[in-house]
């Protein structure tokens, strides 16, 4: 007795093919497009824009910079801060502390929400 | 089948505001769009509905279409969401599924031999759950790859393949179980 395959299956779903809509179903869908508006998702920007994250990460990158090239506890007296502005910085000093390592910690941060944002705003965009 | 790219002009046409030249997508893709919607509902009533929703909100969402995927793959997938939210909407009458199972083409006599292909195909894919006959429709007609019916169905790929496997036996099962072996050998013969 001759019983069908899983190879059948293939030559059997195509040989029964689609199922046929009716005839006027092609102009109902039209008649309800023609009174139907096209969604176009405005593009949302990310919460911070570039230059908003340029600053934090220079903000975050001055400390951790000043403190890779001045030792805790000791004053700042770096050759290129000469100018007399600046020449009142000159007796700041540095606090003691593993405050250097918040500051790596929060420039990390700092990135992975960056990250984030972009991530979820490329999301966003996709969805809509 | 065409494939997204040879469809880009004409989305970007509809997307200008030619609204008309939408209809050459409708005419190209209703019948498949019917069939994933019958295949969910089984019911042509209702598949004609889900069938008109899924090309309406394709529409509204068009310029969301990024062009990632395929535009079948696309189109299918809101057809088989839409199909879907209906049929949890309506709850399916299960007096229409009786109806087909017991059909008289699928009982062993001579009328069976004579049966349409796609009227045997539709009786034995409604002893499946809707899932399952939506999956090997997706598979052996429109064919579609498991990673493209993953993105249909927003099943894992995994789910998938173990879901083809046993729709495949059981849909193998029922057709050879209502089918007498002159039947079989018709089928095979028109297959």
């Amino acid at each position: 007795m001759p019983e069908l395959k899983d190879e059948d299956l293939n030559a059997l779903f195509r040989a029964a093919g689609h199922q046929q809509a009716g005839d006027d179903l092609a102009a109902r869908i039209m008649a309800r497009v023609a009174v139907t508006p096209i969604h176009r998702p405005a593009p949302t920007p990310p919460l911070i824009g570039r230059r908003g994250w340029v600053l934090i990460a220079a903000l975050l990158a001055l400390p951790l910079v000043i403190a890779l090239l001045v030792a805790p506890g000791e004053s700042m007296e770096l050759p290129f801060l000469s100018t007399p502005i600046l020449e009142r910085f000159s007796e700041f000093r540095l606090p003691s502390g593993p405050w250097p390592l918040w500051t790596v910690g929060l420039s990390a941060t700092a990135m992975l929400l960056l990250l984030l944002d972009r991530y979820l705003g490329s999301q966003r965009h996709q969805r809509s | 089948m065409r494939t997204s790219v040879e469809h880009s002009d004409l989305i970007q046409r509809i997307l200008a505001g030619d609204t008309q030249a939408y209809s050459a997508l409708v005419r190209h893709y209703q019948h498949m769009v019917h069939t994933v919607c019958h295949r969910v509902l089984r019911n042509a009533e209702d598949a004609e509905e889900a069938t008109q929703d899924s090309f309406v909100k394709a529409y509204q969402h068009l310029a969301g279409f990024s062009g990632n995927a395929k535009f079948s793959t696309w189109l299918y997938s809101i057809a088989y969401r839409t199909a879907i939210s209906h049929g949890r909407k309506r709850r399916t009458d299960t007096s229409q599924l009786d109806d087909l199972a017991h059909h008289p083409a699928a009982e062993h006599d001579g009328a069976s031999q004579r049966a349409d292909l796609r009227q045997v195909l539709d009786k034995a894919l409604a002893q499946l759950p809707a899932e399952d006959a939506s999956i090997l429709s997706f598979y052996h007609l429109e064919e579609l790859s498991v990673e493209e019916i993953v993105t249909v169905t927003g099943l894992g790929a995994s789910n998938v393949k173990v879901k083809l496997h046993r729709a495949r036996k059981k849909l193998l099962e029922v057709l050879n179980a209502q089918l007498g072996p002159e039947a079989r050998n018709l089928l095979l013969e028109h297959a």
